[in-house]
């Protein structure tokens, strides 16, 4: 269940906030308001999972991001005809979080733009947002237990 | 109590949903022109290809022929493509700068400058000159460098600064100049509007 909202809230947000494109701004207030859903929502399902489900959710709700991201990173990209779509598709799937790497500066690294590197660790970092409220429940118990 | 977090939580999953559907009617409304556009609108144009089967922006073996690069003048554009694209007879697009160089759109480098040798690959190619004064032109190979490294967006719409595409860049930059490329009023700019423009001749075309 918390996977299927997981994703729910993730595609959702593919599509609001690429059509929240039209519009230029609205796609920045979108993808901050997709970070706090998935903040809270993360906080929700917190007090019913625990650490290791929490850390599988995060996983699994990225699970497409890297395999597409693996699958350029190991240069897999020659074992299908679809192969020179993948980052395309990690783009595609990384639109939440686009509107907020398109306010950074237009450096370059290795002739590459900064965003290409963030496109791969955009990934990890939202898995670790997911995982963040899990954290914190840990470190809350860690002091409560501390001042018994 | 119970209730009210069973709200909250449906809530939760139905804000960004709401959006995407309230800014599809939006944006649907707004461009409702294009419904009656018979042929030559993005959408219109992918619907057709994705009946045959035909998603992406295809792919295939270049086609004999050397491609008089040398003839190209700053401003000119460069469309390539191959007999499967779905979004029209070319699926990319590139702005000549001069010294045998073009600015381009691709996702791993961003808007970036590239040698026209980039295009060799491709089955179809056309180049074409847009019928505007040389100072013009340069003004518009201005505008487009001045845009070089910024991110690269495949479903970028006409408007902002911050997402482009290898055919925005050039419709934008000639836009600024008061010529416009686009003749549907489209959402987004195909490298066929480009071709379709009453702006531009065709000096040189290839596998078409």
């Amino acid at each position: 269940m918390a996977l299927t909202r997981a994703y729910i809230i993730h595609i959702s947000a593919i599509i609001a906030i690429g059509l929240a494109m039209y519009f230029p701004g609205l796609d920045i207030v979108l993808a901050l308001v997709y970070l706090y859903l998935v903040y809270k929502e993360a906080g929700y399902w917190r007090q019913s999972l625990n650490r290791a489900g929490m850390a599988s959710v995060a996983l699994l709700w990225q699970a497409p991001g890297y395999l597409l991201g693996g699958a350029i990173l190991l240069t897999a990209e020659s074992i299908s005809q679809f192969s020179y779509y993948y980052i395309f598709m990690l783009e595609l799937w990384g639109t939440p979080l686009l509107p907020l790497f398109s306010l950074l500066p237009a450096w370059t690294l290795l002739d590459r733009p900064l965003y290409y590197y963030l496109l791969f660790m955009l990934v990890p970092c939202l898995s670790l947002h997911y995982y963040y409220p899990a954290l914190i429940k840990k470190k809350t118990k860690s002091r409560s237990a501390g001042s018994n | 109590m119970n209730r009210s977090k069973y709200n909250i939580n449906a809530v939760r999953l139905l804000i960004l949903p709401l959006l995407g559907l309230l800014l599809l009617l939006v944006i649907g409304a707004a461009n409702r022109h294009l419904l009656t556009v018979s042929s030559g609108s993005v959408i219109h144009t992918y619907m057709a290809s994705f009946v045959k089967g035909e998603i992406g922006t295809g792919y295939g073996k270049p086609t004999a022929g050397t491609v008089p690069f040398s003839h190209l003048e700053p401003g000119d554009i460069v469309l390539g493509g191959w007999p499967n694209t779905a979004y029209g007879r070319f699926s990319h697009a590139g702005l000549y700068v001069g010294d045998d160089r073009l600015l381009e759109g691709y996702v791993d480098y961003g808007l970036s400058i590239q040698a026209t040798s980039t295009y060799a690959h491709y089955s179809r190619i056309c180049l074409l000159r847009v019928n505007a004064p040389a100072e013009v032109k340069a003004k518009a190979v201005e505008y487009a460098l001045e845009k070089e490294k910024k991110m690269f967006y495949p479903l970028a719409f006409k408007d902002g600064d911050r997402l482009w595409n290898c055919t925005k860049i050039i419709w934008r930059a000639y836009a600024a100049q008061g010529i416009d490329l686009d003749e549907t009023g489209d959402l987004w700019i195909a490298p066929e509007s480009l071709a379709e423009s009453r702006w531009v001749s065709v000096i040189y075309a290839k596998g078409i």
